[in-house]
């Protein structure tokens, strides 16, 4: 078995049961410490408190089983953060041409203009032909 | 026990959500309250034999329903 111990550098343990995450909100976004934290209030306790600086915040993991490993939860929800944050860059940069497909969708009427795209190439809208 | 919680990430009105949650377990009185924070104790009723469990039972229900509550508040 892989030793764990003290195997995620960046949490700080307070006691065998309990380790702290100090998380710049300035790289995560508090909505995305807060989904991840969501998703992970049924392996393990968790309590927010702010952080040494002002763009921070504090994340203290408790076990709630004997036979938790604190070092793997702690890593894992360190990766969950990073999957949270691509997702919400995803959705930043996708939010227009999801919010275009919707509204086509639900149009009565055909709101993108095809009328260059689907002319016929006999008429050449765009001066293809030499 | 007493317990320090900002009320940015822990907003009043869902505390009093948990404490209603959790009136068969342990009565919460608010003991000091500041701008950005305020202070809780949880008294546990007598039947309840672990007082760390409950507490952190307690703080994780108030955590849940404070994401929520953010979540929802974002949406609108």
């Amino acid at each position: 078995m892989q030793d764990t111990s003290e195997r995620i550098l960046w949490a700080k343990h307070v006691s065998d049961k309990t380790l702290t995450l100090e998380i710049d909100t300035a790289i995560y976004s508090l909505e995305a410490i807060f989904r991840v934290c969501y998703a992970f209030t049924d392996r393990c306790y968790l309590f927010l408190e702010p952080g040494t600086t002002d763009t921070s915040v504090v994340v203290r993991i408790t076990e709630k089983r004997p036979d938790f490993d604190l070092e793997t939860v702690a890593g894992e929800f360190s990766n969950a953060l990073i999957d949270e944050r691509v997702r919400r860059d995803i959705a930043t940069e996708t939010m227009s041409i999801r919010e275009l497909i919707v509204a086509q969708a639900f149009a009565e009427v055909d709101i993108v203009d095809r009328s260059l795209s689907e002319s016929s190439y006999v008429e050449d809208p765009k001066g293809i032909a030499i | 026990m007493t317990i320090s919680l900002s009320s940015t990430i822990y907003p009043r009105q869902c505390l009093g959500e948990t404490i209603a949650a959790f009136a068969d377990f342990c009565s919460v009185s608010i003991v000091h309250q500041q701008n950005k924070s305020y202070s809780i104790e949880i008294i546990p009723i007598s039947q309840v034999s672990n007082e760390e469990v409950l507490t952190n039972e307690f703080l994780n229900y108030l955590l849940a329903v404070s994401i929520e509550n953010h979540l929802i508040n974002r949406l609108n």
